[in-house]
């Protein structure tokens, strides 16, 4: 008995927690603001639209250059931990262009910055007369770059440093260059600034170099994923930055809320008249459901789109009808001549091989489809898969508490 | 009620349904909308005060289709999504635009490119086929237990069966919508063709997981009793939870914004054939499957 005390108040906790997350105004847990993100369905966002300068593709088309650009910029804003954009490929009159559009972002600066960086990593070595000249090492040629800190270096400069790791043809390049100019500087440049500047000691043939000239730690890491992804095709500048509205309209999200409400309210009602005091035990478990997956949606936090909230949608589905499973086995092992108790227990463990079966399979569609897909089918599955697991935990333990009291105070 | 006795008629019913939805789809596919296409974006400044769903609903009515996005970028500034416009196409629009809300001022016009790509609808198709079979093995598994004359993949493979009907017919339903209201197929009804397909496998595999435990408990009993028995048992659950569902989508399609209502629409139809499914196909087909099994090995013995 004394088992199932603690149940309850750490059930009760829990919800308390829940609801201290949900409510708008409640505290900040761990040291972040917790809110709702919405995505740009629901919400708006930012519209950045870039002109792709064609005038410096060299052999690349221009059609080539701007699918090369929409994929690297989708992965740069991937970077920045900002889900569900939409990144379009667009024409206006006969200039190339992208269409980037982010949600709810809160550093938008930080974010143009990322995406408008060309990203172009080159390696000159001096020339007879002391003239810059291109060596053709490229960023292209870097397999992996890495960002470190170099505690020595610390007290001059910032410490921060990129380790280089060419490609087995980039490594045969940097050795001959470095054999060419032992004794002579070789600079390193990043979209035309010098990054660093080194002179050669000896021939390097291990493929591996540094750069030394970054400002920060956190410009490191930014500039070598940079180069990790690759370079843009040609460099590109922002036409125009807009605030837009949700493209489902606001007034449209609003009454499909409210409807959604009402739909809810129904839901609830039909529960409680069909299942009597079952379906207020129910209705109880589905409010701390709910709390619990808004909280989740919160803290992590997931980007709320339209397809994020089918997702959810099914999976109070699944709630609801984990609950009807446990209530009509409950409802059958009454009719037999055993103690309520006992009845509910057997509704319980009886009626569990189906929700751990339809559910398993829930998670298994909800994990293919999250390692394999991006953008609204991710949105689904990660929400679907955090309502899956809740309902999994609401409908064996919060319903079953709750159920038990019922039942404790109905017998005495 | 005794389903089971009625299985052919079930099965036939089901198999015809499935072959007159896939001809629907073929001859009444609707087009794809511009999250697939792409289309072109144009900016306008009205000069009058009026709200974005009077704007999308003027402009529903200019183009003569549904498919137009309107998103506001400013005051009384809008960005609008349609399908693409060149020309003297596009000139006729941005005429009718400034009669109808009493001069606008474009801008900016561009043709954009799709949101979902091909990449993405092939991923989609790869996850769904791949969880397919995923499911087939984890109920294989989960039914290992059951007598070796009724073979556990049978488990599996006719919920994937069950899924591939319910996915038609209630894609073919929505076409025939479609030509009537003039939807069409934008990146959220796959979203809702996902919801569909995570429904009908959880609405089957509840039937099954009934027959499992009456085979074992009632071993005396033909298959034929025992599934009649535990769609009977589940009936009241599968009517329930649909019920209370499909609930919550009517209050939304007709209460809710009218962006949402193609979707909502497909996610009912399906929610209701995955219902009538798993009640009136699984569990026959089951039968059906376990004695086509029992006269071949007859014939083979004999």
């Amino acid at each position: 008995m004394r088992n199932h005390l603690v149940v309850v108040v750490l059930i009760i906790l829990l919800t308390v927690f829940a609801a201290s997350v949900v409510w708008p105004l409640g505290p900040n847990y761990f040291g972040r603001e917790t809110k709702i993100h919405l995505g740009l369905d629901l919400q708006g966002g930012v519209q950045l639209l870039y002109k792709i300068d064609t005038a410096s593709l060299g052999n690349k088309t221009a059609v080539q250059a701007q699918t090369e650009t929409k994929d690297l910029i989708e992965r740069r804003i991937n970077d920045l931990g900002v889900s569900e954009p939409v990144v379009q490929a667009t024409r206006i009159g006969s200039d190339y262009g992208v269409l980037v559009e982010l949600p709810g972002i809160k550093d938008i600066e930080q974010a143009k910055s990322l995406i408008g960086k060309t990203a172009q990593l080159k390696f000159y070595e001096l020339s007879g007369d002391n003239q810059l000249s291109d060596t053709g090492l490229t960023g292209s040629d870097v397999k992996q770059a890495q960002a470190g800190a170099d505690s020595q270096q610390a007290g001059f400069s910032s410490g921060a440093i990129i380790y280089l790791e060419f490609s087995p043809d980039g490594a045969k390049k940097f050795s001959e260059i470095t054999k060419k100019n032992i004794g002579k500087p070789i600079i390193t440049m990043l979209d035309d600034q010098v990054i660093n500047q080194a002179t050669v000691q000896t021939q390097i043939s291990d493929g591996k170099a540094q750069i030394e000239g970054l400002k920060s730690v956190k410009e490191a890491k930014d500039t070598a994923q940079l180069i990790n992804e690759g370079a843009l095709p040609a460099p590109i500048t922002l036409v125009s930055e807009n605030e837009v509205g949700a493209t489902l309209g606001n007034e449209a999200i609003e009454k499909s809320l409210v409807a959604g409400l009402i739909g809810l309210f129904l839901v609830a009602a039909f529960m409680i008249i069909y299942y009597r005091w079952l379906g207020v035990a129910a209705v109880a478990a589905l409010t701390i459901y709910t709390l619990i997956v808004v909280s989740l949606f919160k803290l992590i936090p997931v980007t709320l789109t339209l397809s994020g909230i089918a997702g959810f949608i099914f999976s109070i589905g699944a709630a609801v009808d984990a609950n009807i499973l446990i209530f009509e086995r409950f409802k059958e092992e009454k009719k037999r001549d055993i103690p309520m108790t006992q009845a509910l227990e057997n509704g319980f463990t009886r009626s569990w091989p189906s929700i751990r079966d339809s559910n398993i399979a829930s998670l298994i569609t909800s994990g293919i489809l999250f390692y394999m897909s991006t953008g609204l089918i991710k949105g689904f599955a990660v929400t679907l898969a955090i309502g899956i697991f809740v309902s999994l935990f609401t409908s064996i333990i919060v319903t079953r508490n709750i159920l038990r009291i019922f039942i404790k105070n109905k017998q005495t | 009620m005794n389903i089971i006795a009625l299985r052919k008629f079930w099965i036939i019913l089901s198999v015809s349904m499935a072959v007159a939805a896939i001809l629907v789809i073929i001859f009444f596919r609707p087009s794809f909308g511009i999250d697939f296409t792409g289309g072109t974006l144009v900016e306008i400044k009205t000069s009058n005060n009026i709200s974005v769903n009077d704007v999308r609903t003027k402009i529903v009515d200019i183009l003569g289709s549904r498919e137009v996005a309107v998103q506001e970028s400013g005051t009384n500034q809008f960005i609008i999504r349609t399908k693409t416009l060149e020309g003297d196409g596009y000139n006729k629009f941005a005429g009718e635009l400034d009669k109808t809300f009493n001069g606008v001022t474009v801008l900016q016009h561009q043709s954009i490119g799709s949101v979902v790509g091909a990449d993405l609808t092939r991923k989609a198709i790869y996850a769904i086929l791949i969880a397919s079979a995923l499911i087939i093995i984890y109920l294989a598994y989960a039914f290992r237990s059951v007598p070796r004359s009724v073979s556990p993949w049978a488990f599996g493979s006719i919920a994937i069966g069950v899924l591939v009907h319910d996915l038609a017919v209630s894609f073919a339903v929505f076409c025939i919508l479609a030509k009537i209201f003039g939807f069409e197929i934008d990146s959220m009804i796959i979203v809702a063709i996902l919801t569909i397909l995570g429904f009908s496998v959880h609405d089957t595999i509840v039937i099954f997981d009934r027959v499992r435990e009456n085979i074992i408990k009632n071993p005396q009993n033909s298959l034929a009793d025992n599934a009649n028995t535990s769609v009977n048992q589940t009936f009241a659950r599968s009517l329930n939870t649909s019920l209370t569902v499909i609930l919550v989508l009517v209050a939304m399609i007709i209460l809710g914004g009218s962006t949402i209502q193609p979707f909502v629409i497909m996610l009912a139809i399906g929610i209701a054939i995955g219902t009538y499914s798993s009640i009136f196909i699984a569990a026959p087909t089951l039968v059906m499957w376990y004695e086509y099994l029992k006269r071949k090995n007859k014939s083979s013995n004999a």
